[in-house]
């Protein structure tokens, strides 16, 4: 039987391949094959084979010296850059329209919010499996002050992306600045601000865990 | 960078000899990687942990903790 560790190897290798060629895949089949739906099915397999690992063997994941809530940062930082990949690709799709949608629910009618779900309630289920050795400490003074440090770093990042953008929409030509303070696109740069914020965060904190188990 | 704070938790934990890393860190509310990162001069711990160690350790907080200048 394989590692634990060298299945979850395989099914990340395998998760981010498909959740590119889902995202990214052309549009046209190739060679009769649609990538775009075979990287959906393949994504969405690897993350329930995900969640089936997790369940039955949820301990030999991870080596042995990363705490819980280590691991969940780990787990965190790869969600949220799945989240951020599909953001991109729906922000990318919004551009390509005309005009911005006049109503919220024209564009969240879509399958960005329904992967949006998944994502989520698989991270959720998967953060909850690896906290569920009976009898341990999930998270103590050193895990608080680590994520205090990547919490700063994350405010940083977000208030040198908030800056960025002010400049930005200050150099814009005006044309293309109502494109950009539609108020659909609008709200979806800030939910993207939030991503990105949240990513510099866990990558910070995954990072702090690494350095100090070195 | 060194902690401020060096600590013999190792040494009189090995001295008891019936106390694991994980006994430890059980009984200090703890992670066992933090008990690792103490010992291994890598993270200096609050008043209060510091309190709890040697108490589990069965010492004076100055036997188990010391501040280099």
């Amino acid at each position: 039987m394989w590692a634990a560790r060298r299945q979850a190897t395989v099914l990340l290798m395998i998760s981010v391949a498909a959740g590119l060629a889902t995202l990214f895949g052309p549009d046209e089949p190739i060679g009769g094959v649609d990538v775009g739906a075979t990287g959906a099915s393949l994504f969405m397999l690897s993350l329930i084979a995900a969640l089936v690992l997790f369940a039955r063997r949820s301990g030999e994941v991870f080596p042995d010296d990363a705490s819980v809530a280590e691991q969940r940062a780990w787990i965190g930082a790869l969600f949220i850059g799945f989240v951020l990949l599909d953001y991109l690709r729906f922000m990318w799709a919004l551009w390509q329209l005309p005009e911005p949608p006049p109503t919220l629910t024209a564009v969240y009618a879509t399958q960005f919010l329904r992967r949006l779900f998944v994502l989520i309630v698989v991270w959720a289920v998967i953060s909850h499996l690896i906290g569920r050795r009976a009898g341990e400490v999930e998270t103590d003074e050193r895990d608080l002050r680590l994520q205090n440090v990547s919490a700063r770093a994350g405010d940083l990042s977000l208030t040198l992306i908030i800056v960025s953008c002010v400049c930005l929409l200050a150099l814009t030509p005006a044309p293309l600045l109502a494109w950009w303070l539609a108020p659909i696109v609008l709200a979806n740069v800030l939910i993207g601000l939030l991503i990105a914020r949240s990513l510099v965060e866990h990558v910070v904190l995954t990072m702090a865990y690494f350095a100090a188990r070195r | 960078m060194t902690p401020a704070v060096r600590n013999r938790i190792r040494e009189w934990r090995v001295m008891r000899g019936d106390l694991t890393q994980e006994q430890l860190a059980k009984a200090c509310d703890v992670t066992r990687q933090t008990i690792i990162a103490l010992e291994g001069g890598k993270y200096s711990p609050s008043l209060e942990l510091a309190f709890k160690i040697s108490r589990a350790l069965g010492r004076n907080l100055d036997e188990v903790f010391q501040y280099a200048e």
